[in-house]
């Protein structure tokens, strides 16, 4: 189900949309017995069961995605919107789309195509036409990349889930249908991170490394008010280091971060060139964060023998 | 024999970078980060292009700041150096650095420390 948009930020919408609870949208369905449908009866919110459920008759049993879009049902669980920055991702975008198959609570996934110059948008729309969730193949606007940051906050703006879940383009979700993180989301932590485990592109078989806590963008999974509240990705950063500054200031502003031991995605570690080396990019994604908190200090500093 | 700088840089633990003439270092083993004066970040510069001790260029005695940096593991000095007497006790930061250790728990899980490189590649530590 493609739903290819071309926005310019202005376009999207980004107030905090009321928690979508459950829709029957199409006056039509009331005809078929599934106006009186209602999200408490049904025996369970994922979304693997939820597709067994049935109208209130015991008839038309929703158990496929061309039922679901027939009746254009949203199930109140499905509140994570994934999204996704990607630029020239042909490689790995596949696999990293594929991985979301048996996710629970999953209300859409969101790529924003950052001027890709291969067939990064022809594997999404590909991909979208036979996905289960509704996939958006948004285009960034302009005739240069904006940046990873700025364009995780216009898929972020389009958004409609009231989680999000931010991932990187050629990792990979390790969450396998019910995702724990959701229940902490609303027991009041605004952020649930959990671990990352790292493996070498092309190595065959995969070498995977001891699961551990990283502060990337993969694990950012966020209450949408608060990564309002905190103003997004700081877009000046674009490719290096926007993720660190984005939780190191969501921390500064006190809001509850809870990291967690489960496995959340695996962090695909490309090898390094002589050029352009991962470890350097990262390494300046620090420094740039950590010149941030610098000035951030000295600014309270003055603020503070100002007073 | 080329005059030897005294000290070495351990550029797998610190990283650093200067910006608009402040140099911010980062001690990737301790999580601490630091800012950098102007004078301080005059001296910085000339031990990463690894300028001899003596011919480190100060407006004062630049043992006391080497001997702070060492102490704060940002650099190492040499056995030459420290038994010619070349490092003085440390001071109390006289040039100008102000260090920070509120965000160490977010820089020290920072990926950049769980990769190693060498002549084959690419090591992850601590493999499953």
């Amino acid at each position: 189900m493609l739903q290819s948009l071309r926005l310019r930020n202005d376009d999207c919408h980004s107030s905090l949309s009321a928690n979508p609870r459950f829709v029957v949208s199409r006056p039509e369905i009331a005809a078929d017995g599934f106006s009186s449908l209602d999200a408490s009866k049904l025996p369970y919110f994922g979304t693997g069961q939820w597709r067994r459920a049935t109208n209130d008759l015991g008839q038309h049993p929703i158990t496929s995605r061309e039922n679901r879009d027939l009746y254009n049902v949203a199930v109140p669980t499905q509140r994570v919107s994934i999204v996704i920055a990607a630029k020239d991702a042909e490689m790995h975008i596949q696999e990293t789309l594929e991985s979301f198959g048996l996710l629970d609570h999953l209300r859409e996934i969101i790529v924003i195509n950052d001027h890709s110059s291969d067939s990064t948008a022809d594997i999404v729309e590909q991909f979208a036409s036979q996905a289960d969730v509704p996939v958006h193949l948004i285009h960034a606007e302009g005739s240069e990349p904006c940046g990873a940051a700025r364009a995780r906050n216009i898929g972020a703006k389009a958004a409609t889930g009231d989680i999000l879940w931010f991932f990187d383009a050629d990792d990979i979700c390790e969450v396998k249908t019910h995702d724990p993180r959701i229940r902490l989301i609303d027991e009041g932590f605004n952020v649930v991170a959990g671990k990352v485990r790292i493996f070498e592109d092309g190595s065959v078989p995969r070498r995977f490394g001891k699961p551990t806590h990283m502060p990337i963008t993969s694990v950012i999974f966020i209450d949408r008010a608060t990564f309002e509240a905190v103003g997004g990705f700081t877009e000046s950063m674009k490719d290096f280091g926007e993720d660190l500054d984005l939780l190191i200031r969501i921390k500064e502003q006190g809001f509850r971060v809870r990291w967690i031991d489960d496995l959340i995605f695996s962090y695909r570690q490309h090898a390094r060139s002589k050029t352009n080396s991962v470890d350097q990019s990262r390494a300046l994604g620090l420094l740039a964060t950590t010149r941030a908190m610098i000035l951030r200090a000295q600014q309270h500093q003055g603020r503070a023998s100002k007073e | 024999m080329p005059n030897q700088p005294g000290y070495s840089l351990n550029p797998l633990d610190v990283i650093s970078e200067i910006f608009d003439g402040e140099a911010v270092v980062i001690q990737m083993k301790t999580g601490a980060y630091y800012s950098f004066s102007a004078e301080a970040t005059a001296l910085w510069t000339q031990l990463l292009s690894e300028t001899p001790i003596d011919d480190l260029i100060s407006d004062g005695d630049p043992s006391e700041f080497l001997t702070w940096l060492a102490n704060e593991e940002l650099l190492a000095m040499s056995e030459e150096a420290s038994s010619a007497g070349k490092w003085a006790e440390p001071g109390p930061g006289p040039l100008g650095v102000t260090k920070f250790t509120d965000m160490a728990d977010m820089l020290l899980a920072d990926p950049i420390h769980d990769i190693d490189y060498d002549a084959d590649g690419l090591t992850i530590r601590n493999e499953e």
